[in-house]
Formats: structure tokens, sequence, C-alpha cells
């Protein structure tokens, strides 16, 4: 697995890419709230949010096919729920767009207007994660106080899932190539259950390894970084534009 | 089973993340000696280990085509005990929803609680109760398959539970909560399954990775874990209904919906002459309210409201449209200035 993968835009040099972390993250998470906290029968408006986010997508040059699988690939649990909704009885009530007027059930609009809602926080959250590294989204969790332990967990974790990931696919692939055909659950249970424990037991390994490594260079709970990230104009500015777009959104429509 | 921010409202998932954030740091705190001694590695690839782990599919014998795969709460527990479990599973939920999607920012917090902190814990408290000590096979299946259905089945009745205390829940509690059991119990069945067959072949390759002076250390005082958890209960509930007098219906659409609905019994009789006003005005500048109760029908006003709504979709379709053309009108010439 190529490290591509995961965060594939997150190294350009766009304006947006040049933002300070911190402001990303605290406007990501207030952009959920406003839109979390939005009245549950509202469709229409709620398609203004989605500007915000759109403008992002466009100045970082992220393709839209990229965020809309990023999209797809979280819904089914929501999508599910969403559906469960829309099939008990409500009272319909009357919508009005444009020229047409339709009877709808309420249920129907909530389960819609979920689905909106999702989509609206997914987009800002790849909007965060596309054009961050995670290095410095890390960085700017550990400057908004989150516990450095759990940073530098993180950290080792992201270093070591594409490590671990090509283990496994050698694995899987020299299974494939000498396995013929299915062998039953029993069998196929152990087969893979095996698998799983040895990438247990040389995870282990490694980090034993990496422990001794980090123990023989000096390594005391502390990553020295060389930058220093401070918070500059244009990252007042991104954060100001942020905070008028939801306000005067927020007045208007509401 | 990652929840969306949708399904919860801002106390709840507030709470959440005092619930899990003070879990998360005592247990930061109690294994600190032995985390900064020699296991700091050992966490963050654990939890590169359970993303690795969970690409190998299980073929299901009943349902063709269809695959399942490990959660590993249960397994790390087991091998490396709950508390530095937890925290390896905690980070991997951080790292779904920061890097793959899974489940909202405002989410974070409860999906924590449900996928990390409770598995990890009421799974090895089981599993331990029913495995007492002793190693022989059928005990350790009896014992891993208990566990995983009755930690799993736990995470999945949380989900509906958080839901419907944010009141976001329109479909009957019951219902959804039976349906979330009837569905994971196939997963944790697997789940129990493959955990077991992965310790016994863990106890078969390296016995001492399972590590019994590990668990032993980390056998943690189930009191002080409750205590935790009850306190934290207490703080949320003071923060609650700190939010609860401030506004009046702290769920926010309840006031929300008032303006547009006549009809509308508000939560709260707050019958002040300021909040009617304030209401009048809001629904009054209302651009755009997109639905009108059945009453209003034929009045004129609802199909003027039809109209705006129209109109301000159409307006933020044309704004996006706007920004993309500038953009690629923009681009060539940003292309050309590059050396």
């Amino acid at each position: 697995m190529h490290h591509n993968y995961i965060d594939r835009y997150s190294d350009g040099n766009t304006i947006i890419h040049s933002i300070d972390a911190r402001v990303k993250i605290l406007s990501a998470i207030l952009f959920s709230i406003v839109v979390v906290g939005l009245p549950r029968y509202s469709i229409a408006p709620l398609i203004w949010f989605m500007i915000g986010p759109f403008t992002i997508f466009i100045l970082a040059k992220i393709p839209f096919k990229f965020v809309i699988s990023r999209i797809v690939i979280a819904a089914p649990f929501i999508v599910a729920l969403a559906v469960c909704y829309s099939f008990i009885d409500s009272e319909s009530r009357q919508v009005n767009f444009g020229p047409w007027q339709m009877q709808i059930r309420e249920s129907l609009l909530i389960c819609a207007n979920i689905i909106i809602k999702f989509t609206l926080t997914m987009s800002a959250l790849t909007a965060l994660t596309a054009t961050t590294p995670f290095s410095s989204l890390l960085c700017g969790l550990e400057k908004l106080y989150v516990p450095r332990l759990l940073i530098l967990q993180l950290a080792i974790l992201y270093r070591y899932i594409f490590l671990l990931i090509d283990i496994v696919g050698r694995y899987l692939r020299s299974y494939s190539a000498r396995s013929l055909r299915y062998l039953g659950f029993k069998r196929e249970m152990t087969i893979r259950s095996a698998m799983i424990g040895s990438i247990l037991i040389s995870s282990l390994d490694i980090s034993e390894r990496v422990n001794l490594a980090m123990m023989a260079r000096g390594f005391d709970g502390k990553i020295h970084a060389l930058s220093q990230e401070k918070i500059r104009g244009r990252d007042f500015l991104f954060a100001a534009i942020v905070c008028m777009y939801l306000v005067v959104l927020k007045v208007i429509l509401w | 089973m990652h929840m969306q921010n949708e399904l919860l409202s801002m106390p709840i998932a507030i709470g959440g993340f005092v619930i899990s954030g003070s879990w998360l740091s005592y247990i930061c705190h109690k294994s600190k000696k032995a985390i900064y001694g020699d296991k700091l590695p050992l966490m963050g690839i654990l939890g590169a280990f359970v993303f690795a782990a969970q690409m190998i599919n299980f073929p299901l014998p009943l349902f063709p085509g269809t695959s399942s795969h490990l959660i590993g709460a249960l397994l790390l527990s087991i091998v490396v005990g709950p508390n530095l479990g937890a925290i390896a599973i905690s980070s991997v939920v951080i790292v779904q929803c920061l890097v793959f999607q899974d489940g909202g920012l405002l989410a974070l917090g409860c999906n924590i609680l449900n996928m990390a902190l409770v598995p990890s814990y009421l799974g090895y408290w089981i599993y331990n109760l029913i495995l007492h000590n002793s190693m022989s096979p059928k005990r350790l299946y009896a014992s891993t398959i208990v566990a995983s259905i009755v930690a799993i089945e736990a995470a999945a009745a949380l989900v509906p539970i958080e839901v419907s205390l944010s009141g976001v829940l329109k479909v009957p509690f019951t219902s959804f909560l039976l349906t979330m059991e009837t569905l994971h119990l196939i997963t944790s069945v697997i789940e129990g399954l493959i955990t077991a067959a992965v310790v016994t072949y863990i106890l078969k390759v390296r016995p001492q990775v399972i590590n019994t002076q590990c668990s032993r250390e980390s056998s943690y005082s189930l009191r002080k874990v409750f205590a935790t958890f009850a306190i934290a209960t207490l703080i949320m509930a003071t923060v609650l209904s700190i939010l609860a007098s401030e506004k009046p219906d702290a769920l926010e659409w309840s006031y929300k919906e008032r303006p547009d609905q006549t009809n509308f019994e508000p939560i709260v009789n707050n019958d002040s002459e300021k909040i009617r006003a304030v209401d009048n005005f809001e629904s009054k500048i209302a651009i755009m309210p997109d639905y009108s109760s059945p009453k209003a029908k034929q009045s004129e006003a609802a199909i003027s409201n039809g109209w705006t709504s129209l109109a301000g979709v159409l307006g933020a379709l044309i704004t996006m449209g706007l920004i993309w053309i500038v953009t690629t009108i923009l681009k060539p010439n940003s292309i050309r200035n590059k050396p």
C-alpha cells in the first residue's frame, strides 16, 4: 500500500494548505456544531452551508471525485438509519419548492435532512484532513492541549499502519497463490486466525525493536521539532472568514 | 457502529467527550510508568496492527459472498491487558475519524466510549470471570465468545441509548435497540471465534506473549473504574443541568422550530413578551422556510415561500458555479506565472 493512498492531497502548496492546523481544526469543529444544531425539517437552506467546504475544495485543488468517494465510504450506517426513519408513519407536510407543491411525510423530510447534514459535516472533515498532513494535524492537536501521550500513540500508529498493511498484503498474496479453492469455514478460519496471530507477534517484535532504538537515541517522551508553528495573519483572516460565513448564514437563514 | 454527528445533540456529544476523556486520561495516568518504560511504541504499533488485521476478511458460512473482519478490542485487552488495549483501540478510533472519516468529529467522544472503552473493559472482565485461570481450549473458546458477545452487544446497545437521549430518535427506541442487537449478534459471535482462534495460535506459538504478568499488573480495581465513571456522570449531569437552565431547551431545534410552526407546543413555558417578539422577528426574517403546515395549503404565503426556497437553492448552486468558473478562469494564469 502506498503512503499516498490516505493523504494524497495533503501536501499541496495552495493557500488552504498553508493555513495553521489549529485554525482549521477549530473551524471544522465550529462548522459541525453549527450544522448539527440547525432545525431538523429544513432542507433547502442547508445547501448554502455547502458553499464553504466547496470553496475550500476548489481553492485547495482537491478533486470532487476524491471527496465524493470519501463521503460514500463513510455513508452506509447513517443511510441505513435514515432509511429506517423514512418508513415511520407520520403526518405529512406541505412542501413548496418553486412551482412544485408536494405532500411529503415528515419522516422523509427528517431523513433527507439527516443525509444532507451528514454530507455537510463529512465534507468539512474531508476538507480538514485532505488539506492538512497528518503530522501537522497532530502538531495542531498537541497545541490544542490534547495529551501528549495520545499524540505520540497516534504518531506511531500512523507511521506503522503502512508497514503492517504491507506485511498483511504479502501474507494474503502468498495465501491466495497457494490456495486454489474454499477450504470450508473451519479450516479457513484457522488459517486466517493464524495469519492474524503471526502479524500480532511480529508487531510485538517490531515494537520491541523500535523501543530499543528509541531508548538508544535518548528518547525522553518528547518530540523535538524544529518548526515553531505560529499563527499568522492569514490564519486570523481564515478564522474570521469562517466565523463571518457561519454567523451570516445562521442569521439570514434562520 | 461508527456514529455520525447528526445522531447526537450537543449535550450528549459533550458528555461523551467528558466521560471518555476522563476515562482515557485516568488510564493514561495509571499506566504512565509502564508506557514510558518500554510500552510506548507498543501501543501505537498495536493500533496499526488492528488496521492491518482488519484487512483479512473471514468469509461467513451461512451468508455466501459476505465476510466479516476482526474488530480487535477484546484481542488486544486479552494480550496486553485492558488498560493498554483500550488506549490502542481509542487511537484507532481517532485515526478512523480523522483519516478515514468513519464517524463524525463531534461524535468522537461517544464513539471512543462505545467502541474502545466499554468493549475492552467489559470483555476483559467477563473473559477473566469465565476463564478463571484455567487455560483449557474449550474454556478459552467459551469465555472468549461469551466475552465478545457481551462486549459488542453492550457497545451496540449504547448507540440507541445515546441517540434517544439526544432526542433525535424518531423510531421507537425498543425496535432500534432490537435491530442493533440482532445485527451485532452475528458479528460478535464471529469476533469471539476469531479472537479465540488467534489466542489459541499465539498460545501455541509463543505463549509468553499473552502476558499474565502484564494483565496482573493492570488488574485494576473495578471499583475505581466505576467510581471514575460515576464521577464523570455526575459532572456530565451538572454540565447538562447548567446548559439546560441557560437555554430553556438545550436541544436547539425545539426552540428554532417555533417561529414557523403556529401550533407548536413549547417545551418550556416562557411567555415573556421579549421572546415572543424575537420569535416573530425570526419568522419574519426567515427567508427560506421550505415547509409550512398543511393548513396553510393554498395561501399565497405558502406559495411565495416555495418560490423563495427555490430561489435560495438556485442561488446557492449559482454561487458554487461562479466560484468554480472564477477559479477555472484564474487557473491558467497561475500556471503561466509559474517558472
